[in-house]
């Protein structure tokens, strides 16, 4: 029940940011209710709160220019989720173009980056959990993050991702399948 | 009862999950996650919006002030006008030019400019007798040459 008063409020105000007189006030409420979750599933993508800030303010930009042509065929949350998915993608690949860094290397910086000042001390098996995470391939870590910390079902995580539900819930044992091996190595 | 079912398999896929990474682990993953600078998500709105504006913002457009107007077509139409005036004047000139036939030319007139033009004249005909007889003068050679040569063969 809760679930459709959230959904319904959603709606109601897509159809209150297309009468252009109250854009910004509906946009603003859009924004209000989804920042951290959005921002929170760039974050454990991207690791650095600076990276995940950029692609956070891109997506609501995206979103303030693109919300008229939203034909509400999905929720607002799961065409919210792709948009931040894409902008995601799209900065791990630009970031990959640019940067001759090697697996190595970057799993140096996450570790940097876990026992950086703003994070709580890290334990060793959180260290090594991070870099089996890093090291799956970006949709596996994407359909992981999505299962486990955000509790979407197959049939979201198939429409964010633009996959179908069998190659979602394929993706998430994959990733499992995947990281058991690595820590196993370890 | 589907609802009941995706919850279920959600719940299965968690526990597998937390038995092969502790359940620790995965919390203080999550909670590295979760940090964020004091009051990000306060201003974050804020933020977003500015730039929203910023790059909607529309091409700036000067109004002028009425007078402003009524004096830049003004000075444009001086421009053109004072230039079609010149180039009118221009071709006025050379139309303005008298046309004289030579029989209304005075003679002493005439005479005189061929008197202050005689000593050019004389040297330019001089010129013409020179190269005439210098060709005349080789044509008289050769002719004499050949005589003499038709001479000497017929007394052999």
């Amino acid at each position: 029940m809760s679930n459709f008063v959230y959904m319904h409020n959603d709606q109601e105000l897509v159809i209150q940011f297309k009468q252009s007189s109250q854009k910004e006030a509906a946009f603003t409420q859009l924004l209000k209710r989804h920042q951290q979750k959005v921002y929170y599933q760039i974050k454990r993508m991207v690791n650095h709160h600076d990276d995940a800030d950029d692609i956070a303010q891109l997506v609501w930009i995206k979103v303030w220019n693109k919300l008229d042509g939203f034909k509400m065929e999905s929720e607002f949350s799961t065409w919210l989720f792709r948009v931040a998915y894409n902008e995601t993608l799209n900065f791990i690949a630009k970031q990959k173009k640019q940067s001759s860094q090697n697996i190595s290397a970057d799993i140096l910086d996450y570790e940097n980056a876990s026992v950086g000042s703003d994070h709580p001390k890290s334990t060793s098996i959180q260290i090594a959990l991070e870099q089996a995470i890093k090291q799956l391939p970006e949709k596996q870590r994407f359909v992981f993050m999505l299962r486990y910390f955000d509790e979407l079902s197959y049939e979201k995580i198939a429409e964010v991702t633009g996959t179908t539900v069998g190659g979602a819930k394929a993706n998430f044992h994959q990733a499992l399948k995947k990281m058991e091996e690595i820590l196993k190595k370890d | 009862m589907e609802n009941t079912s995706v919850q279920n398999n959600l719940i299965e896929d968690k526990e597998l999950v937390e038995q092969l990474l502790t359940k620790e682990a995965l919390a203080s993953l999550e909670n590295n996650n979760m940090s964020v600078p004091a009051h990000y998500f306060e201003n974050f709105e804020s933020r977003v919006l500015n730039n929203i504006h910023a790059s909607n913002q529309p091409a700036r457009i000067f109004k002028l002030a009425k007078w402003s107007q009524l004096a830049i077509a003004a000075s444009f139409l001086t421009i053109i006008i004072s230039s079609y005036l010149f180039f009118q004047s221009g071709k006025n000139n050379q139309q303005d030019q008298p046309i004289v036939s030579l029989h209304e030319i005075p003679s002493a007139e005439i005479d005189a400019y061929v008197n202050s033009n005689e000593w050019v004249a004389e040297i330019d005909w001089q010129e013409e007798i020179n190269v005439e007889s210098a060709h005349l003068e080789k044509l008289n050679n050769h002719l004499l040459k050949d005589s003499n040569n038709s001479q000497y063969h017929n007394n052999n």
